[in-house]
């Protein structure tokens, strides 16, 4: 085993083969290589290997289709006869009306995207399929161009075609640490086989990632699920076609696949479990877990209405192999902020070999161009906040993941478990008014006010209402009606905060920011954080509090993405100090024309647009305590933004709203917000503007 | 506006200088339209029968009545007025472009 290496991966899986393969094939061949087991044995050997384009976001689709065109490539290839590659197409059932509804936006969003898919007929399903019962069966999308593919098939060929452009691949190599120089460099791996001195490590050990991440000091939320599927022998006088397309059927939470002739069928539970929450055993090597009959009886019920001849069929095995899944479903990729060299791809969420190609593609722009090609958003490792090391939650958020991986989730539901998390310190004030709660990042925020009722939390409210009107659209109506017409309270405390300070705060600061933050102290400044290409992988706005700090609002879903960027290009001579405290100041918006003669009456300053104008800020004595005061708005309305600490924040509430009962003071929440925002035309970052989008084009710039 | 061009080095600066002598390629709008409160984002935008864009976030806007995507068009049809289509549930809408912001579009109250 060399001793030395430019990269050193360590996972022998569907990633960090393709990682191996990608970054060979990019003149990258000083790489090594190491697998616990044998190649395979962690996860991806029990993967059904499914592969399928059909995605709405861009990202994923980019990613998913690089893959398959990999695939045909690779199967072309000399090694082609191994990869188990058929392009059989795939069928997405809809077993209800308003999964038809729901797959009718799909199809309009994939295609938006690029994809060519539709909606077919039940007769058509019928014809392309004649084994499926057309009971309850009101159409379905039809990619032709996905399919399955033997996942060890591919990984080996990966492996294979790495190591012959120059990979050493070891087997049977355990990674026991990881040394890191006093910088917070990466500078060996330690194995029970000898040591690698190397600057870059990639830590794609599927289940294991959180225990390589521990080595290093590094949180990676991977929980293993357990993911079960089964094989039957052939029917006699039913065999399947090899060419029988891929079937989900969404509604009855199954998917079936033909494998030798007969029926391979899994699905998505709808109270999933996870496995060995403190972390997955070393020795568990090429492992299965006994099969969850229990578990796995509505999936097969589910199959055997939309199969009848499922009936008759003799099962060989039900097969339970435990998949690394991420809280939102999505991978866990890139460099880790604040350690140099230390990459992470993992947490395939059941996507690993959909994705495989793309992921390795990705890891290996990041290696060696510092950046990738496409928006990485939604991927990125720096995403997950801090909330997450919370191992129950963590947990919940993933068995959620696979709740609503086929069950039908329309756009209003909210996630259920493992709430509450992160409250405000006006929690019970907004419960006492009624507050239905929606829940963003682990914060309970409020949706809206029902009034006259008792709170409660969103959950999976809208199959309630499926797509008709929701019965609350005239209180978010009366909402934001109060903060365009006289003046709504909002409490913000999820916003993202982060502190910036240092004598090279404000250069580093400069570097990052396309506006310019050489201001006086007291300005706010609206700004977007730039890649090289010049898309936009932050939208902030920030504060000079002094001559060397600065703070920096970011929304509640994003602050673990800027603070990382911010850390990713943080200069190594200790000039510049970043702390999150979005957990330490509670954020109150006071919007609305009446905004100025309420809060003027609370304290004694000069509010007047000439002592204290747009964009800038100060601090002001509410009830004899100190509130900062931004006057900004995200609703677009005279007012102001109060940053309190925690313990002061009921009196502030409560004095606002008693002061504004004569001006018709009303309490909001963020489905007002929203609907006020996209009026003003105030960009929503990672839907409005990304990082594939520049600012010229988003209207924030001056282009003549 | 938000970018200056003109201070100290930035990360993508050269990039949005070669971007603005070059010119834009297409500019994010308004659509406006009726979709009955079921525009979530995502949804294909359609210009003369095909598929050119989809709408990035989507909402409500209660003060102008209609519902509001957002979309960046191609600079020919950066135009308000111009009428579109806008697949929402399985049925095309008709949506008209318009320039941003809807309300208040001099930001007198925010500035008031």
């Amino acid at each position: 085993m060399k001793d030395q290496a430019q990269v050193v991966i360590i996972g022998g899986g569907i990633f960090g083969t393709s990682i191996a393969y990608h970054l060979a094939r990019a003149g990258c061949t000083d790489v090594v290589l190491l697998e616990k087991g044998e190649l395979t044995s962690g996860t991806t050997f029990h993967s059904v290997g499914l592969v399928s384009q059909f995605r709405t976001s861009p990202a994923l689709m980019k990613v998913m289709n690089y893959t398959i065109n990999l695939y045909n490539e690779l199967a072309q290839g000399e090694g082609g006869d191994s990869l188990g590659w058929h392009t059989v197409g795939s069928l997405r059932l809809a077993s209800s009306k308003d999964r038809l509804k729901a797959l009718q936006r799909d199809v309009s969003r994939a295609k938006a995207i690029g994809l060519t898919a539709d909606i077919i007929s039940p007769r058509e399903v019928l014809e392309i399929c004649p084994q499926l019962a057309d009971d309850s069966l009101y159409g379905a999308v039809y990619v032709p161009d996905d399919g399955h593919i033997d996942p060890s098939g591919i990984t080996y060929e990966f492996a294979r075609q790495a190591r012959k452009m120059g990979v050493e691949i070891n087997t049977r190599v355990l990674v026991t640490d990881i040394v890191l120089s006093p910088e917070g460099e990466i500078t060996e791996v330690i194995t029970d086989h000898g040591n690698i001195k190397t600057e870059c490590v990639v830590n794609a050990a599927g289940q294991w990632a959180p225990r390589i991440g521990e080595m290093v000091g590094v949180h990676i939320p991977i929980v293993s699920m357990m993911n079960q599927y089964l094989t039957t022998k052939p029917i006699a006088g039913h065999e399947l076609p090899t060419k029988t397309p891929v079937i989900r059927d969404p509604d009855r939470l199954f998917y079936c696949r033909e494998d030798v002739g007969a029926y391979l069928v899994g699905g998505f539970e709808t109270n999933p479990k996870p496995w060995s929450t403190d972390g997955v055993p070393w020795d568990f090597t090429q492992e299965l877990l006994p099969g969850e009959w229990e578990l796995f009886e509505g999936i097969m019920e589910g199959a055997m209405q939309r199969i009848p001849i499922l009936n008759e069929a003799e099962v060989i095995e039900l097969i339970n192999g435990p998949d690394a899944f991420t809280p939102d479903g999505y991978y866990a990729m890139g460099p880790v902020p604040g350690l140099k060299g230390f990459y992470v791809a993992a947490g395939g969420s059941d996507n690993g070999i959909a994705g495989g190609g793309g992921v390795g593609m990705l890891m290996a722009e990041w290696i060696l161009e510092g950046e990738t090609s496409i928006d990485t958003h939604e991927m990125n490792v720096r995403r997950f906040g801090p909330h997450l090391t919370d191992k129950s939650f963590r947990v919940e958020q993933c068995r959620e993941v696979i709740r609503y991986y086929y069950h039908l989730r329309y756009p209003s539901d909210e996630n259920e478990w493992g709430r509450p998390l992160r409250t405000s310190p006006l929690y019970e004030r907004l419960k006492e008014l009624g507050a239905v709660f929606g829940f963003k990042n682990g914060w309970e925020r409020v949706n809206y006010f029902d009034s006259g009722k008792s709170w409660r939390q969103a959950g999976a409210d809208q199959k309630d209402w499926g797509w008709e009107r929701p019965p609350y659209f005239d209180q978010v109506g009366s909402e934001a009606k109060a903060a365009r017409e006289r003046v709504a309270l909002f409490d913000m405390t999820s916003f993202g905060k982060i502190r910036l300070r240092g004598p090279g705060a404000l250069d580093h600061l400069q570097k990052l920011a396309a506006n310019n933050l050489d201001q006086p102290v007291g300005r706010v400044t609206y700004t977007q954080f730039l890649n090289p290409k010049g898309g936009i992988e932050s939208d902030v706005t920030v504060t000079r509090l002094k001559d060397d700090e600065f703070r920096i609002i970011s929304g509640t879903s994003f602050v673990s993405n800027d603070f990382g960027w911010i850390q990713l290009h943080l200069p190594d001579d200790g000039s510049v100090e970043i702390e999150d405290q979005t957990e330490s100041l509670c954020c109150l918006g006071l919007w609305g024309p009446e905004s100025r003669r309420v809060l003027g009456s609370l304290c004694g300053s000069d509010l007047s647009n000439t002592a204290f104008p747009y964009m800038t800020a100060q601090s002001l004595e509410i009830e004899d305590i100190t509130v900062w005061a931004q006057r900004v708005s995200y609703v677009g309305e005279l007012g102001w933004e109060l940053y309190i600490q925690p313990e002061d924040a009921v009196t502030v509430w409560d004095a606002l709203l008693d002061a504004g009962s004569e001006s018709g003071i009303q309490p909001a929440g963020y489905k007002a917000l929203d609907a006020l925002r996209i009026e003003k035309g105030y960009l929503y970052w990672s839907a409005d503007i990304s990082p594939d989008d520049n600012p010229l084009e988003a209207g924030l710039g001056d282009v003549c | 506006m938000f970018v200056d061009l003109n201070k100290p080095d930035f990360i993508g600066q050269q990039v949005l200088q070669k971007i603005k002598g070059k010119g834009l390629n297409s500019r994010l709008m308004a659509l406006t339209m009726d979709a009955g409160g079921n525009l979530y984002g995502g949804e294909s935008v359609y210009a003369n029968g095909s598929v050119i864009d989809r709408i990035r976030s989507g909402s409500y806007g209660y003060t102008i009545g209609k519902d509001i995507g957002l979309v960046y068009l191609p600079l020919e049809l950066a135009k308000a007025g111009v009428e579109l289509e806008v697949q929402v549930l399985g049925e095309r809408v008709k949506a008209r472009v318009a320039k941003l912001p809807l309300v208040d579009p001099n930001g007198h109250k925010i500035r008031a």
